[in-house]
């Protein structure tokens, strides 16, 4: 007989136990602040089960890797010469060559997941000024965190693949996250690549993971753009990626957003519907 | 029954954030409290005799543990009740346990 948490237990429950403990460990992520894609760390996705009549909450490395990929070692090639954190709702069957897009197996196979977030880190970029007041190439980056209003965390639209390691016998969920076009905000924001992650309403979640859609309508829900009257933003300390916290600060010297949105009814491509 | 995955219960006059997670077949929950204490995980186990216990992941934490898995069964008791309620308006159905 063996003791748990001073519960006298059997010695199977006490090893059941012990093992829950191990996987426990690993299942800090929704404490995580701010999660850099680039750190290839797990994250929260909900996946449905096969009759889609609930579903899970579970680990998923950010970065998709296709199936061929068996070994740690090849992993670890494969992210360092693909970038495969998002995957762009314009691309979800044809790449920007007009090529079968890596993307398609996953949509036409339905292998549609959330990614759950309580904000999205970006970085603004702002040309820096010569000694004689002459616009220099070089830029500034200034990071901000941009979340949803009246909402604590919303969900992302992904697309996942399983990998079994062959090492550990584990299955393992690798994911990307939908990305469309940056609206009036983020345009502002994310002003170098002019993208914004696409954010999901409960509907639209709901519709992603939980229903059989068409192809076309997958696509159409990938490309949703949130309104920016929907979003608040901050401007967060630089250290974000080390300390991995987004820890509000201001910049004196930094131009404010504009914020004419607020004032008009913004046109968006790609209106929830 | 679909269970919610993320809430807000109140323990001892806080507002804390639990979410369900599946681990290794087992149901563990997730609380998050809003000041700088550590996380707290819990699992339901059986005792030798075959009862059920609340318990945290990893131990020490078996009072802290027993006293949220109270609250957070009554909430989850209570969303199956009021959803239950959606569809029976006959009779009242006995409250179904979280152990089941």
């Amino acid at each position: 007989m063996c003791y748990y948490n001073g519960q006298k237990v059997t010695r199977t429950e006490f090893i059941r136990l012990k093992n829950l403990e191990k996987a426990v460990r690993n299942y800090n992520f929704l404490n995580v602040g701010v999660h850099n894609g680039f750190m290839f760390q797990p994250s929260a996705i909900a996946v449905a089960n096969a009759d889609k009549t609930d579903f899970d909450l579970t680990l998923g490395h950010w970065g998709y890797l296709p199936g061929v990929i068996k070994t740690h070692e090849a992993a670890q090639a494969f992210v360092r010469s693909y970038t495969t954190m998002n995957f762009k709702s314009e691309n979800m069957f044809l790449n920007d060559k007009g090529q079968r897009s890596m993307w398609a197996d996953a949509v036409n196979k339905g292998r549609r997941c959330l990614v759950l977030s309580t904000g999205i880190v970006e970085n603004r970029h702002v040309q820096k000024i010569g000694k004689k007041g002459e616009p220099l190439k070089a830029t500034d980056k200034y990071p901000y965190i941009v979340t949803l209003k009246d909402t604590e965390y919303f969900w992302f639209p992904g697309l996942y693949n399983q990998i079994l390691d062959e090492e550990t016998g584990e299955l393992i969920y690798t994911f990307a996250l939908g990305t469309t076009p940056a609206n009036a905000l983020m345009s502002q924001i994310h002003n170098s690549k002019m993208r914004m992650p696409t954010v999901l309403n409960e509907d639209l979640a709901y519709e992603w993971l939980m229903t059989d859609i068409s192809k076309e309508r997958a696509q159409s829900l990938a490309r949703t753009q949130v309104p920016s009257s929907a979003m608040d933003f901050c401007t967060i300390t630089k250290e974000y990626l080390t300390e991995r916290v987004a820890n509000p600060t201001t910049y004196d010297t930094l131009p404010p957003i504009d914020m004419a949105y607020l004032d008009t009814t913004e046109e968006l491509i790609y209106p929830a519907a | 029954m679909n269970d919610p995955k993320i809430f807000e219960v109140e323990l001892n006059g806080q507002i804390v954030q639990v979410s369900d997670h599946t681990i290794k077949s087992a149901r563990v929950y997730h609380i998050v409290y809003p000041n700088s204490k550590p996380p707290l995980n819990i699992t339901i186990a059986e005792d030798s005799d075959g009862l059920k216990f609340w318990t945290s992941l990893p131990e020490g934490r078996q009072e802290e543990a027993e006293f949220a898995g109270k609250i957070i069964a009554t909430y989850i008791r209570e969303y199956r009740r009021n959803q239950s309620c959606v569809t029976t308006t006959d009779k009242k159905l006995p409250a179904p346990s979280l152990f089941d």
